[in-house]
């Protein structure tokens, strides 16, 4: 099966600034994938590579089969695209937007077009500039699901949002996310971590890591090893052990390539004398953490497989 | 869903408003456009400034109608909501021109039929000059304001971006009107005087028209800001380029479209150095040139005939071998009939080139490039109020208010009048009571029209004025004020056409000439 998005050495560059660098990923059809990293990371801009908003100065990228400096016109009939700083028709109101855009899409559902109004409670006489943030997102929301797009792309969709409209919206994606990629940046960790079933992670425009949530889940651990004496850290550690430090008799570090029990056998080789060895599961945001402060690709990341699935609910 | 009329029918909703603004401009400007030839003797200073103020009112509200409809597609920038949607660049380029078509065009087509109609023509008017009109329209606001919305994101953007070129487009118009000044002659534009022929802007609407439409398309179908940019900017400068470069020509073209005449009238052209009290040859000076009035006798016109002067050249031989040609000069001059004229010709040089051949005699040489014309159809009319049609002609009227007047304002469709020597027999002013006798009968005679209509400057208003005032001629041709007289009702007026027949070239030559000393200018 063809990945929904594929990029192959993508990169971006703005007069002698570099922003992205040799983006390499692969989203699978189906998968809700985030795209996290920093303010000034590049996220924007990678998905306006993918949007053909811009085009590449580097490699490219393919968006449902299609080279991305192909897309317009018929194409944005499968495709979604909402962001946080769209300059939307102002001076329509919300029934004018949705009159407008329906002719727009063959396969514009009108049911779901009024549920979707119902369960955003849009004041579908209000124009768009009288609208609160979050309800003008929701309208903007409605305007891009209600055609049931095979891609959605959201732009830091949950910026300055509050909980229960990032809830709402959430809600809503995840009510198309069996017929529909979604692929979506974001800074906050919190706020894709439960619903995200792959995870890629951006800093000054190079991808750290691209891969499943459950496979990056299991490949990391936070491990601290009690020695018998206080130690400093020592040198030549394997560069899959992450931000290493020791206080007093503790040493403590992210071990990024986790493989179970061999990975337990080879701390114990290292640190024969050890009194004892915990071994934690970590969560999303210590994980992202642990890399950022390393700030070193995942040369071992895998490329997520074609076939993956869906996190556990 | 037909995209182009889905989107052309939104902007239709959404900006009504200024729909009504440019309706009510035109409107406006309808209803004041009779004015020209109703209200007023002249066209005075106050009068000219509320016909281009009406006409600046309407572009403004296109500027803003255009602005408006451009920009809710803007092309500028990476994070308008239509880029991600399913628009054709195609049809929306089409909805956009479909708007400017139904809400600019074609109202403004309309509100000259009914100024057409007003003025007592037909509202079809003339197919070539509903197509110049257009054409100058389209290339001197509509097509530029176009390029600039589809090359900016916003309307302050635009406005700056729109009155950068107008000053841009000025100070070029200044470069090259300065660069071409002593070039100046009458090939390119008869009876104007000015410095760059109207003609030669038509370049400019041309390149305006097909450089806006590809920058148009260009922006559309790429959206690569610069790219379009840059293309707009070099058909900017190669149209300024052209334009130069034809201001330049005029030169050339004198010696090519004025050929020695080998048959004709001018060869009959009997021309004289003939100074005399009230026509004396004199020099005066003015900063960094010596002007001299030269004056001459010119006769030899044949019955039926008439000569325009439309440039001269002077060249001089002195004995000693200088020698010095002048470039050619745009003549002002109404056509010469059947008679013995006494025109004064001006003969311009530099204060250095005078100083240098003043103190010895030389051979001075006067060419004239001229252009036969020969009496054509003629018409009959009958003065009346407050408008009387004449047939090839246009529509005339010698009445202000309620007043007949001693002069006539004639309107005609889509351009300038045809060279025309009109006649008519003056009244007195109250056109009642006891007339003149017959053979103390004073004579209004004068030519308007043009020979040469100039396309462009004719085609920028659908009805063109045009003013005749004459002197009062006795029966020995002499002329008087006309104080006291009216051309009135129920008077028959005469107007011969004059057809242009051929261009070629008198020669005047003068051996022995002396340069004048320098004078004061008599004061009148």
């Amino acid at each position: 099966m063809n990945p929904t998005i594929r990029t192959q050495d993508l990169g971006k560059r703005f007069g002698h600034t570099e922003v992205l660098l040799e983006i390499n990923l692969a989203v699978p059809e189906g998968a809700i994938y985030a795209l996290v990293g920093p303010n000034g990371a590049g996220k924007t801009t990678m998905i306006k590579l993918m949007m053909n908003i811009f085009r590449p100065t580097s490699g490219h990228a393919q968006v449902l089969g299609l080279d991305t400096q192909k897309l317009a016109g018929e194409v944005f009939n499968r495709i979604g695209y909402v962001s946080e700083n769209q300059e939307m028709p102002e001076a329509m109101t919300v029934e004018a937007l949705l009159d407008f855009m329906r002719p727009f899409y063959p396969r514009w559902d009108r049911a779901l077009e009024r549920q979707l109004v119902r369960q955003f409670d849009l004041p579908l006489d209000r124009k768009l500039k009288h609208l609160s943030r979050g309800m003008r997102m929701k309208a903007a929301f409605a305007s891009s699901l209600a055609y049931r797009p095979s891609l959605i792309v959201l732009d830091e969709p949950f910026t300055g949002l509050d909980p229960l409209v990032r809830d709402e919206l959430i809600e809503s994606l995840l009510e198309r996310a069996p017929e529909t990629t979604i692929f979506l940046s974001s800074h906050d960790l919190a706020e894709i971590e439960s619903f995200a079933s792959h995870v890629g992670y951006l800093e000054e425009g190079r991808m750290l890591f691209s891969e499943e949530m459950t496979v990056l889940a299991d490949r990391f651990r936070e491990v601290s090893i009690t020695l018998p004496a206080p130690s400093r850290v020592p040198p030549n550690l394997p560069p899959a052990w992450l931000v290493p430090e020791t206080a007093d008799c503790v040493l403590r570090f992210v071990h990024s390539e986790y493989r179970g029990d061999a990975s337990e056998r080879e701390v114990a080789h290292l640190f024969p004398a050890a009194r004892n060895v915990a071994w934690e599961a970590m969560p999303l945001r210590s994980i992202f953490l642990a890399i950022a402060k390393t700030g070193r690709p995942q040369n071992h990341a895998p490329q997520i497989a074609a076939d993956d699935r869906r996190p556990k609910a | 869903m037909n995209q182009v009329l889905h989107i052309f029918r939104k902007d239709t909703r959404r900006f009504w408003l200024e729909i009504l603004a440019s309706f009510t401009a035109l409107a406006i400007y309808v209803v004041h456009y009779p004015a020209r030839w109703n209200a007023v003797q002249y066209p005075s200073q106050y009068q000219q400034l509320n016909d281009n103020s009406m006409v600046c009112v309407v572009v403004l509200a296109w500027w803003l109608l255009i602005a408006r409809v451009v920009h809710a597609e803007s092309l500028v920038g990476d994070q308008q909501f239509w880029i991600t949607r399913p628009y054709e660049w195609k049809k929306l380029l089409a909805a956009k021109a479909l708007f400017v078509g139904v809400w600019i065009y074609v109202p403004f087509v309309i509100a000259q039929m009914l100024v057409l109609t007003e003025a007592g023509f037909s509202p079809l008017g003339r197919a070539s000059g509903w197509l110049l009109m257009l054409a100058l329209y389209s290339g001197v606001f509509i097509f530029p304001l176009i390029a600039i919305a589809a090359l900016t994101a916003n309307f302050a953007r635009m406005a700056l971006a729109v009155f950068g070129s107008y000053l841009a487009a000025i100070a070029c118009y200044i470069w090259i009107s300065n660069r071409s000044e002593v070039h100046a002659v009458s090939v390119y534009s008869h009876g104007y005087g000015t410095m760059v022929p109207y003609s030669h802007f038509f370049v400019v609407v041309v390149f305006a028209v097909v450089g806006g439409a590809a920058v148009v398309l260009l922006q559309y179908a790429t959206r690569r800001v610069w790219l379009s940019r840059a293309l707009a900017v070099g058909l900017a400068v190669l149209g300024a380029g052209a334009a130069l470069a034809l201001s330049r020509m005029p030169q050339r073209e004198v010696d090519r479209q004025y050929p020695a005449a080998s048959s004709g009238v001018a060869r009959e052209l009997q021309l004289v150095f003939a100074p005399k009290p009230g026509n004396p040859l004199m020099a005066g000076v003015w900063p960094n040139n010596v002007f001299i009035t030269f004056p001459i006798d010119l006769s030899g016109v044949p019955e039926g005939a008439a000569v325009e002067v439309d440039d001269m050249q002077f060249s001089m031989d002195a004995a000693d071998g200088e020698h010095w040609t002048g470039p050619w000069r745009q003549l002002n001059t109404t056509p010469f009939l059947p008679g013995t004229h006494a025109p004064s010709l001006p003969f311009i040089l530099s204060r250095k080139d005078y100083e240098h051949f003043k103190s010895v005699p030389v051979t001075l040489h006067v060419a004239l490039a001229v252009t036969e014309l020969h009496a054509g159809s003629e018409a009959t009319a009958t003065i009346a109020n407050p408008a009387f049609p004449v047939s090839g002609f246009g529509v005339c009227s010698a009445q202000w208010g309620e007043q007949p007047q001693n002069f006539l304002i004639c309107r005609s469709e889509f351009g300038e009048l045809p060279l025309t020597y009109v006649t008519a027999a003056f009244s007195n002013n109250l056109c009642s009571g006891p007339q003149p006798q017959p053979e103390d009968v004073r004579t209004f005679a004068e030519w308007t029209g043009k020979a040469y209509a100039d396309p462009i400057d004719a085609s920028s208003d659908p009805v063109r004025l045009t003013f005749a005032e004459s002197g009062a001629y006795d029966n020995g041709g002499h002329a008087h004020g006309t104080r006291g007289l009216a051309l009135c009702p129920g008077t028959s007026a005469h107007f011969t056409h004059y057809d242009v027949v051929r261009r070629s070239r008198a020669y005047l030559t003068v051996p022995n000439f002396q340069l004048p000393l320098e004078t004061q200018w008599p004061r009148n």
